[in-house]
């Protein structure tokens, strides 16, 4: 059934028509303890962990319109059932986009982004939703319409409830609408791909792209799997980096040709130079291409500082070595950075795999989240992590704002 | 409450005008605020100048709730020295009344100053003041604009003075670990040999603290292109209103859990203290350029403002002085603007060296759309101080003009600037105010600045009435009430114009989740309602009609 999760189906699925509708429905389950859990493109529920109670899917579909868009201010607000795809077509209608590039855009809403922070390459540049939302309307789980933050780039009153509710998981209030700050697009992008034989050197050139003197949209790490994933065709070489910049021709070609000169320090095997979206809807989409290839195995979200990144990527390798694992893939968005596994094993071995990277990665500064895994490995082992010793806070945001825990309760971190 | 009201007429009976004298020397006997509004109905302080706000601070429900008996009081300050050590607490009352200002208008006296040395005396201070049910007010540098650090019930100041040192600078991993009373600009200045830098720079950055900075969401010139305070804080360690220390945020991107780090960015002290911050940093630019774009009119240089802002040419600083501020300027400091211009835009872009010809030449030709005089290039650094002095120190010029400024930070989408700034010019008409307008043009953040004469009898009054209706526009035309300033105590009357009782619900629900006693910084930034002073729900706030005192 299609809202089903983790065996559980709803006795409930609505598609609310509008703001105040999606309000009175909340209100309604609020009265009738009924727990829900908004969808949007459904292609991050697999994240967390199972839901305690599940009665009511509320589906955000209908609230998909573009509430207000000025493009001389270079804001748009957007409801939440809206796909990133639709919103970035209407914001290239007047040569602008939003710098938020999540896997799966034509699938996927802005509001699931927003409740699950989803972010993409562009993250180096330009940080994640929080850094650039200023505004956003919540349901709050008695139903009241709420709002926070406003229309302008540079906002001090109130509290930042938007940045609170990015990323929670929905579990503090149904995202509705968002108003976020958007950017022109660039005149000119240019891409360099250099591949290397040993991930040291790949890691290397990952660092000088990331001092040059024009900042690099995005630099992106992956392995010959991913490549081939991907389509490109890298023949021995182990490790991919990709370096995108934008900006006027000038820049661009400079930027690039610091770029070539960078790898070439660092030793690069190959150094090709493309231009054009299709390698970066690719690369955008690899999150998703590898849950898919290895829908069976597991997927791990590792987000560490950038200059760990060597040496965790080198301690995975050595221990699947070790232990006879073979890894479907791995990436990173390498500059931020957040590591990308898939492999696949028993239930019991990936239990004890986790385990064992959770611990060696803790002294990276690391945290280790189980995107992807088979049910029973997830009830097995924590998808987030046990939680930090400030963990009480967030156990008292959660009753304060859902002391009934009807909102998506359990799937959230520390079981909230 | 009769010590209080009396406390509070010895005060002001210096600062009044001389007919007021003889009603406020000999301050009648009153035993409720109700005795006290009965007897002078215009109970004014011409400090603050708000007779609500009056109401508030003596609110004999929130005495009530904090000041301890005075016996208490010696007992408290040993206490306080046996935690940070003698030299460090201040109860004198002289010494007091340095600690009552920030630079708003508001003036209030806390009860005890302390300066502890690190996060671990922060802890037993909170403690301390848990027991004896006293208020806590973090302060920083006292730099800010809002009324952020003015006791409103006394209690014990935290001075960060003493807790200010770099932790620990990771220039691989571009963040440093400094505690809270670091100086902004001493931060940058520590990195820049190493060739980064810490990109939000408020105004006051040569004074204002990494704490206050974070406690403010505090911007500048530069988070046109770099982004505002909040967008460069990757960690906190506070202190809860428990005394206990947790550490929020890392290094590491996605944490698992709720973005609390967010949660206390422009938390103006109400909901922790923040003792240390892991912050972002920020490689040198390649190059600066810095230009003065000279208009006829105020209209054209907004106009080309929004313009520039869409072409993609993103300067990293966007500034506008309209023709008070650039002649109070010139003629303090001599920095070269014409005095005859209608406004001018002083515009900074940065980045590889190869790209700022290509951008200059888009912003030029935009300037040149909206008829632009001429346009002065700084050829030097020194020419680019020089350039910049004029608009950081704009402020302190005014005081040629006019020896009080009352300063507004209404921020609008930029393409109501032209609107807003004829709106302002009306206003100043109306009310017969001169206001000098220099402001962060690219945000469409302005700072009109109310100047006048606080002696003159109604001149206060006239600039809270002028003041409140160019805000109320400001928000009419899309925007906020405070783009940078802070709410504090300033504005909190006006935070009913843009959020209704449902929004303002939910966000003292994060307050109370995290600070449960309400004891850091109560009656700020958010209108608590029936725990703070029951006079706010009585008295919902409209803009003032004409002719009516509020």
């Amino acid at each position: 059934m299609p809202y089903d999760l983790y065996g559980l189906s709803p006795k409930n699925v609505i598609i609310p028509g509008s703001l105040t509708e999606l309000a009175r429905l909340v209100d309604s389950a609020a009265k009738e303890n009924a727990a829900i859990i908004p969808w949007g493109g459904g292609t991050m529920q697999h994240l967390g962990n199972a839901p305690r109670r599940y009665d009511v899917a509320i589906d955000l579909k209908q609230l998909n319109h573009i509430v207000e868009y000025s493009p001389d201010d270079l804001t748009i607000t957007v409801e939440a059932g809206a796909t990133i795809s639709a919103i970035q077509t209407e914001l290239a209608r007047h040569g602008q986009y939003l710098p938020l590039d999540p896997p799966l855009p034509a699938l996927a809403t802005i509001g699931g982004t927003l409740a699950t922070n989803s972010c993409g390459p562009l993250r180096l540049r330009y940080g994640t939703a929080r850094d650039f939302t200023l505004g956003m309307t919540v349901v709050n789980a008695e139903g009241r319409i709420t709002k926070s933050g406003g229309k302008v780039v540079k906002n001090v009153a109130g509290y930042e409830m938007a940045k609170l509710n990015i990323g929670a998981f929905g579990s503090l209030g149904v995202v509705a609408q968002a108003t976020f700050k958007v950017l022109p697009r660039f005149k000119e992008e240019i891409t360099l791909m250099a591949s290397f034989g040993v991930v040291g050197n790949a890691c290397k050139v990952v660092k000088a792209f990331w001092n040059l003197t024009t900042t690099p949209l995005a630099i992106e790490l992956f392995d010959a799997k991913l490549a081939h994933m991907a389509g490109l065709d890298q023949k021995e070489n182990n490790w991919v980096v990709a370096v995108r910049f934008g900006g006027s021709k000038t820049v661009v070609d400079a930027a690039a040709g610091k770029a070539n000169l960078a790898a070439q320090d660092a030793k690069a095997a190959t150094i090709e130079m493309i231009s054009g979206e299709p390698l970066w809807l690719k690369i955008t989409d690899m999150p998703a291409a590898l849950r898919e290839a290895n829908a069976s195995g597991t997927l791990l979200r590792i987000g560490l500082p950038p200059s760990r990144l060597g040496s965790a990527i080198e301690k995975i390798g050595e221990r699947a070595s070790a232990v006879g694992l073979d890894t479907y893939g791995l990436f990173a968005h390498a500059a931020t950075a957040t590591l990308y596994v898939s492999f696949d094993a028993d239930e019991e071995k990936t239990v004890e795999e986790i385990k064992h990277w959770r611990w060696a990665l803790a002294r990276l500064d690391a945290h280790l989240v189980i995107e992807h895994a088979p049910r029973a490995v997830k009830e097995k082992i924590s998808v987030w992590g046990e939680p930090g010793p400030e963990h009480f806070i967030a156990q008292r945001l959660k009753e304060k704002f859902d002391p009934q825990w009807i909102l998506n309760p359990g799937r959230f971190v520390g079981g909230l | 409450m009769q010590i209080l009201v009396e406390r509070r007429y010895v005060r002001s009976a210096a600062n009044l005008h001389p007919n007021h004298c003889s009603l406020h020397l000999d301050p009648p006997s009153v035993k409720s605020l109700d005795d006290a509004i009965a007897v002078e109905p215009n109970l004014l302080d011409y400090r603050t100048g708000h007779r609500r706000r009056q109401a508030e601070l003596f609110s004999p429900h929130l005495h009530s709730m904090y000041n301890p008996p005075r016996m208490n009081k010696q007992r408290i300050t040993r206490a306080l020295a046996q935690i940070v050590g003698e030299r460090f607490v201040i109860t004198d009352p002289d010494e007091l009344k340095l600690y009552s200002y920030d630079a708003s208008n508001n003036v209030a006296t806390p009860d005890y100053v302390v300066a502890p040395e690190n996060t671990e005396q922060v802890s037993r201070i909170v403690k301390l003041a848990r027991q004896y049910r006293l208020i806590i007010i973090p302060r920083g540098a006292g730099t800010g604009l809002c009324g952020g650090v003015t006791p409103v019930a006394g209690g014990i100041m935290l001075a960060f003075a003493r807790m200010k040192k770099i932790l620990e600078v990771d220039l691989e991993n571009r963040t440093a670990l400094v505690e809270t009373g670091l100086v902004n600009l001493d931060l940058s200045t520590a990195i820049a040999k190493d060739g980064y830098f810490y990109a939000p720079d408020p105004g006051s950055q040569a004074a204002s603290t990494i704490g206050g900075n974070v406690a403010a969401n505090a911007g500048g010139p530069h988070c046109l292109a770099y982004g505002v305070t909040a967008n460069h804080i990757l960690g906190l360690q506070l202190v809860l209103d428990n005394g206990e220390i947790v550490w929020i945020g890392g290094k590491s991107p996605d944490a698992p859990g709720y973005d609390l780090v967010a949660a206390f960015i422009g938390s103006e002290g109400t909901m922790g203290i923040i003792t240390q911050a892991l912050v972002r940093l920020i490689p040198s630019p390649d190059a600066i350029r810095t230009l003065l774009a000279i208009f006829n009119s105020v209209d054209d240089a907004s106009r080309s403002v929004g313009a520039i802002i869409a072409s993609g040419a993103i300067p990293t600083a966007l500034e506008m002085l309209d023709q008070v501020s650039l002649r109070a300027v010139e003629d303090a400091m001599h920095v070269g603007y014409p005095r005859d211009a209608g406004a001018v835009l002083l515009i900074e872009i940065d980045g590889a060296r190869e790209g700022l010809d290509e951008t200059q030449m888009t912003i030029t030709d935009i300037c040149s759309e909206f008829n632009v005089r001429e346009i002065r290039t700084a050829q030097t650094p020194a020419e680019r101080m020089q350039l910049w002095r004029g608009r950081k120190h704009a402020l302190g010029a005014l005081g040629k003009l006019a020896p009080t400024v009352y300063i507004q930070d209404g921020c609008v989408p930029r393409s109501q600037l032209p609107r807003v700034l004829a709106k302002i010019d009306e206003v100043s008409k109306k009310y017969d105010l001169v206001i000098a307008n220099f402001f962060h043009a690219g945000d469409g953040n302005l700072h009109p600045n109310l100047l006048f004469d606080q002696r003159e009898e109604g001149a206060y009054e006239r600039v809270l009435h002028a003041g409140e209706e160019i805000l109320r526009f400001c928000v009419e035309v899309g925007g906020t009430i405070s783009g940078e300033h802070g709410v504090g105590i300033e504005k909190i009357d006006y935070i009913p114009w843009i959020f209704s009782e449902d929004d303002i619900a939910e966000m003292l629900k994060l307050r109370a989740a995290i600070c449960p006693s309400g004891i850091f910084n109560p009656c700020k930034t958010i209108p608590q309602g029936a725990s703070c002073a029951e006079s706010y729900r009585a008295r919902s706030v409209q803009a003032p009609q004409r002719n009516m005192w509020i």
